[in-house]
This record gives C-alpha cells, sequence and structure tokens, in this order.
C-alpha cells in the first residue's frame, strides 16, 4: 500500500513535471506569436513553416546549397549535425526534447543566425512565427 | 614532548613544506587545461562546437575573434553585448599570453608580436604538430577533413587533456616518422 502510493506520488510529479515543461513550451511561444502578431504578422501556419523549412538557398560566397535539415536532420525528433563543425545537435522537437522553445532568448537568437545563415537574410515575422508553430507540433 | 619527538615532528614538517613546494612548481607549468569556468562561454560558443580552451590563443586573438562574430568563419555567432562581454573578459584573462601551461609557452613561443590568428589551428605550433594529419599522403584512422572537434583523436580533450591521444595510421613511412 505505501509502495503504491510512493510509486503513485512519483508518477504524479513527474506528470506534473512534464505538464510544467509543456505550458512552458506553450507560454513562450504564445508570447512571440503575439509580438509577432503585433508586427503585422498572424494566422500561423505549420504548413508554411514546413514550406520555409525545406527551401532551399544558394550561398553567394560559398555556392553551397543549404535548408535548414542540413544540420537539423530530415526528421525534428532526430539529433542533427552542424554542417561546419560536426558538433551533434539536439533534437529540435518539443516532444522528444523538452528544453526547446522554453527560453525565449534562446529562441530569438538561434532564429535570428540561423536565419541568416540559411536564407542570407533575417526573417519576417510571419516567417517565424510559421516556424515555431510548425516546431511546435512536432 | 622528548627530543626524539620533537626531532620527529620537525623532520614531518619540513618534508610537508617541500613537497607543497614541490606541487605548487609544477601546478604553475602544467599541459592539463582547467576546466572551462564560464556558463556563458560554454553555452553559446559550446553549442556549435567544442568550448576551446582560452588558454589556446593570445588575448589579441580573443579580442580579433570576438569582434568578429557577426562573421564567424562564414556563420552569424552574433550575441547580445552584455553575453559577449562577459565572454570576452573570460577569455581574454585566460589567455594563451597570461596562462602558466606549457602548451601555451609553446604557442606564444612560436608566435611573432605582431600575429594574432583567429584559428587555434593557425597557430605555427599547432599548425606543424597537425600538418600530418591533414596531408594527403596520412592514411591514419580517423580522417578529419577540419580540426574543429579536438575530441575525436584526443580522447580526454574535454578535461583539458591534449596528451592522450589516438588514432591509426596505415600508411608505414608516416608511422616510422611518427615513433
Amino acid at each position: 500500500m505505501r509502495r503504491t502510493s510512493f510509486l503513485g506520488r512519483i508518477a504524479l510529479s513527474l506528470l506534473l513535471a512534464s505538464a510544467a515543461a509543456s505550458n512552458a513550451v506553450a507560454d513562450t511561444v504564445d508570447d512571440l506569436l503575439k509580438d509577432f502578431a503585433a508586427q503585422g504578422a498572424g494566422n500561423f501556419s505549420a504548413q508554411a513553416g514546413e514550406r520555409l523549412w525545406d527551401h532551399a538557398v544558394t550561398d553567394p560566397k560559398s555556392g553551397e546549397v543549404r535548408r535548414c535539415s542540413l544540420c537539423h536532420s530530415d526528421d525534428l525528433r532526430r539529433p542533427g549535425k552542424h554542417a561546419t563543425t560536426g558538433k551533434a545537435i539536439e533534437p529540435l522537437a518539443p516532444s522528444v526534447n523538452p528544453k526547446r522553445l522554453s527560453n525565449r532568448a534562446d529562441i530569438e537568437k538561434w532564429l535570428l543566425r540561423n536565419c541568416k545563415w540559411t536564407l542570407g537574410r533575417e526573417c519576417t515575422p510571419q516567417e517565424k512565427g510559421d516556424v515555431l508553430v510548425m516546431i511546435r507540433a512536432r | 614532548m622528548n627530543r626524539k619527538t620533537r626531532l620527529v615532528a620537525i623532520l614531518l614538517a619540513l618534508s610537508a613544506v617541500s613537497q607543497t613546494t614541490w606541487v605548487t612548481q609544477s601546478l604553475a607549468a602544467t599541459k592539463i587545461f582547467p576546466p572551462i569556468a564560464n556558463a556563458g562561454y560554454q553555452k553559446e560558443c559550446g553549442s556549435c562546437h567544442m568550448a576551446y580552451p582560452p588558454e589556446f590563443l593570445p588575448a589579441r586573438s580573443w579580442n580579433r575573434v570576438l569582434g568578429s562574430l557577426q562573421d564567424h568563419f562564414g556563420d552569424s555567432a552574433q550575441l547580445d553585448a552584455a553575453t559577449q562581454q562577459r565572454i570576452h573578459d573570460y577569455l581574454v584573462a585566460n589567455a594563451a599570453d597570461k596562462a602558466q601551461n606549457e602548451h601555451s609557452f609553446a604557442i606564444m613561443h612560436s608566435l611573432n608580436a605582431s600575429e594574432a590568428p583567429l584559428r587555434i589551428t593557425a597557430t605555427p605550433y599547432i599548425a606543424g604538430i597537425h600538418a600530418a594529419v591533414l596531408d594527403p599522403v596520412w592514411g591514419g584512422n580517423p580522417r578529419p577533413k577540419t580540426l574543429t572537434e579536438c575530441s575525436v583523436c584526443h580522447l580526454r580533450a574535454q578535461v583539458g587533456d591534449y596528451t592522450m591521444r589516438k588514432f591509426t595510421v596505415t600508411d608505414e613511412a608516416f608511422r616510422g616518422h611518427l615513433e
């Protein structure tokens, strides 16, 4: 009896912890989407995010064809690999990596850097919102 | 306390002092780098590549690296100003020209005062040691395209130890050179 209630408590706290983690993702992304909406974006769509994700751009300096999956792999639930250094990148999908999309400063930093590297320009608020909605659903 | 015990105590104390001096001296110049002691550096720089020990480059090089993060070897590594300043201060305070480390001494010795390379592998000391690995004749395993990830060959690089290496040399002539 005592043992079951102990296990039950562990299960409950695990459940609460994972709920808290997914809430953190939802809150952080929702806050960002609100800000993007205030900048004129709206109707964020995972399909549009997917299209941007698959969009390939040739880097004029190196001649490399770049797309998001080059580093993040084709499956967001799996680890990726940095295109230049080869260092492992943890999965982006919050369903397998709850740390993802939980820190606003990190999201903004990576969207800025990685849009610049991959597309050769910063992403618009609409594009950032679309991609976030797409990643959140994974 | 009788005379004998006093003598033993004095001898013990003396040996303790001399041991401490010896330990301090060997710590003063070591081949092992201390662990990375800056969470911001580990997080911001270490997410794309290994967070290299600051003792690998002189302060003047770190100044250049931190001053050109918008184009960091073709990638944007932009940081907010406060984070960038903290990382800069850590790297400069522990740079090769300040470190009491045998590798750092050798790196500094190999550089002209006017040189401030952006890459660790562009310092003559490190470049010289690794020239073989990047030579097309090298038949070794692993066979790196670049030298960004030290731990591929230096199995204890993550704890600052570059003395231990692992590679297989298939080319006999090369093996002869190395041994």
